[in-house]
């Protein structure tokens, strides 16, 4: 498997991961604990998070470690991103900037891994 | 009483509590912070390790790598490290600040550099340092505003006031 796809792969698993804290906001957000639609919140978040399991460990078959765990920071850019949509939360410009250097960082680790073949 | 109580309680924490190094941070965010950033980085190191051995035994096939990954001792470890980690942040949450907590634990994108280079013989490139320090500043400039616009903006939601208000 090329770095490209691992690349790849890694950005389907930190929207995966968004998707699940997604999912754990709208269950704390529910006013009634416990009705059947904060179970399905809840239940869609585990399902999530299994997934990515299975997503990162191809993943980190195929890159390394060093590369793989910062780049997963672009979670935090999904969870963003996500969130403006999905929950309609305003987003800050310092939150702006921080998804920028954080899209900067992981451009550079990319870019590293394409680099070095290893 | 719960652990967390019960380790308070000791005579010796208390002494160790109550120096003046930890006035403005206090001990037990400190031990929450760093096990935090420890647990983190074993998950990926461990996860790491167990990916690699299962390479060893079925060199190229990702699915057979999978399975015996999944098989393997150390992934049960890093699940245990991984509910133990969320045991502990949710525990950190409580007294701190998610704004405050969230740049420091990113600290562990340090961590899993060095200790890669170190036990998984990963070659870290200036380029990567670069990369990773683009990061930790991206994660302190999103940690830094403002924890909750949802009162503001979303107010019309009835559902997200009251879950946020809490």
């Amino acid at each position: 498997m090329n770095q490209f796809f691992a690349i790849l792969l890694l950005v389907c698993a930190t929207t995966i991961e968004a998707a699940g804290q997604l999912c754990f906001k709208k269950k704390s957000t529910r006013s009634a604990d416990g009705d059947l639609g904060s179970r399905l919140w809840l239940a869609g978040g585990i399902c999530c998070m299994a997934v990515e399991a299975v997503v990162w460990t191809i993943v980190l078959q195929n890159l390394n470690v060093s590369i793989a765990y910062p780049m997963g920071s672009l979670s935090f850019v999904m969870v963003l991103l996500m969130s403006r949509i999905f929950l309609k939360e305003r987003v800050q410009r310092d939150r702006w900037i921080g998804l920028a250097l954080i899209l900067c960082g992981t451009v550079l680790l990319g870019l590293n891994s394409a680099g070095s073949n290893s | 009483m719960s652990l967390f109580q019960k380790i308070r309680s000791i005579r010796f924490y208390k002494q160790v509590e109550s120096l003046p190094v930890f006035k403005r941070v206090p001990l037990h965010i400190c031990l929450g912070l760093s096990i935090a950033i420890i647990l983190d980085t074993g998950v990926q190191i461990f996860w790491k390790m167990a990916v690699e051995a299962s390479e060893k035994a079925h060199n190229a096939d990702t699915l057979m790598n999978l399975i015996s990954t999944f098989e393997n001792p150390l992934f049960w470890l890093v699940v245990t490290l991984f509910l133990l980690q969320l045991a502990n942040w949710l525990k950190v949450l409580e007294h701190a600040d998610l704004s405050y907590s969230q740049p420091i634990t990113s600290l562990s994108y340090i961590s899993v550099g060095v200790l890669s280079a170190v036990l998984l013989h990963e070659k870290i490139t200036p380029l990567q340092v670069a990369g990773i320090s683009f990061v930790l500043v991206g994660v302190w400039f999103i940690s830094k505003s403002d924890h909750n616009t949802l009162s503001t903006i979303a107010a019309s939601d009835s559902h997200s006031t009251s879950g946020a208000a809490q």
